[in-house]
């Protein structure tokens, strides 16, 4: 999924409805784009717990600021941007959480809610290869790839959401796919035994 | 251009997917369609990538529950239920705007709009249209709006 779709009203008339202040074009846009940002917020927090709270998060902070959106970038690349400030101050805040708590699980453990859901898989080899993608993938990594490979931006388009140079998003995503793709056919029966 | 087998292996782990299914010309995309060795390892890749995508995509549904998160969430927000009392005198008590899901405990069969007049007995209701899951209410307090995820 590459833009969040509204159904019949395209994206563009949808925000601009909303930042006129018809607030059920806001409900509307919100709901639309909900899913995409619980992703988003899965893959950059890797918990799927905190996803949940990062996207009810961010459905808040569209309302405060959808205003200062301009159109002078793309609206998922904001709704992208607006989506990682809002985990970035959520895994932060945990940090603080876990250290007040005097937590003693390893920091790169995935969250029970991660775990179950992942549990829950019914194929093997997938879970395994979910839990390599959240467990062992580098965060930046792990956005670049979802968003170029799982979701179909380009790798120019992945570098504007994070910001980063599009060269350094391709970079990522070479050492991404190496990670993924040697995972996966050191696992695949029909080509485990040539390798 | 023909390719050795080794090369391709390579070349595998790094292409786009859309070499991969041969969508696209290339020394890579011509032995893949030359080599059927070759071509089961693009095919298993492929497939890996797609089940993980599959996998991600499910983990992404928000779960069945009930959370209150307040301006500056914390983790108790999670373990409250929200009868329609302790919500409407939360929502009194919180200046800004918060955000809140209804919980199955909920009277059976209760509408969005209903819960709403309870929680802000005349308040005009916006909401997205029926199946959606997000509703903004104005209250009474012009500084006060209550933005709903459920």
């Amino acid at each position: 999924m590459r833009t969040p779709t509204t159904g019949a009203e395209p994206m563009e008339a949808m925000v601009a409805r909303a930042r006129a202040g018809d607030e059920r074009a806001f409900a509307e846009l919100a709901t639309a784009v909900r899913g995409q940002v619980h992703r988003w917020a899965l893959v950059r927090t890797g918990d799927a717990d905190d996803a949940e709270d990062v996207a009810q998060t961010v459905v808040i902070r569209l309302h405060r600021h959808l205003h200062a959106f301009e159109n002078r970038s793309r609206f998922t690349t904001w709704l992208y941007r607006l989506t990682a400030s809002a985990a970035l101050d959520w895994v932060k805040g945990r940090g603080r959480r876990e250290r007040a708590h005097l937590a003693s699980a390893d920091p790169g453990a995935l969250s029970g809610a991660t775990d179950d859901r992942i549990a829950a898989l019914e194929n093997q080899r997938t879970a395994a290869l979910v839990r390599s993608f959240f467990a062992e993938l580098p965060a930046r990594q792990r956005e670049v790839f979802d968003l170029v490979d799982l979701q179909g931006f380009t790798p120019a388009e992945a570098g504007e959401m994070l910001e980063i140079e599009g060269v350094t998003a391709r970079a990522h995503l070479f050492r991404a796919r190496r990670a993924i793709r040697e995972r996966i056919l050191a696992a695949h029966p029909t080509t485990r035994d040539d390798r | 251009m023909t390719m050795e087998c080794a090369a391709a292996r390579a070349l595998l782990l790094e292409a786009d997917p859309a070499e991969l299914r041969g969508e696209v010309d290339s020394p890579l995309a011509a032995h893949l369609r030359a080599c059927a060795d070759c071509r089961s390892q693009a095919d298993a890749i492929l497939a890996g990538e797609a089940d993980l995508d599959d996998a991600v995509r499910a983990m992404a549904q928000p779960s069945v529950g009930t959370r209150v998160i307040p301006l500056r969430p914390t983790r108790w927000g999670r373990r409250m239920v929200p009868a329609a009392t302790t919500f409407a005198a939360l929502a009194a008590a919180v200046a800004g705007v918060m955000l809140a899901r209804p919980h199955p405990a909920q009277p059976r069969g209760a509408t969005t709009e209903q819960i709403a007049r309870l929680m802000f007995p005349a308040p005009p209701v916006a909401r997205a249209a029926a199946g959606q899951s997000v509703a903004v209410l104005k209250t009474s307090d012009p500084g006060v709006t209550v933005v709903w995820v459920y």
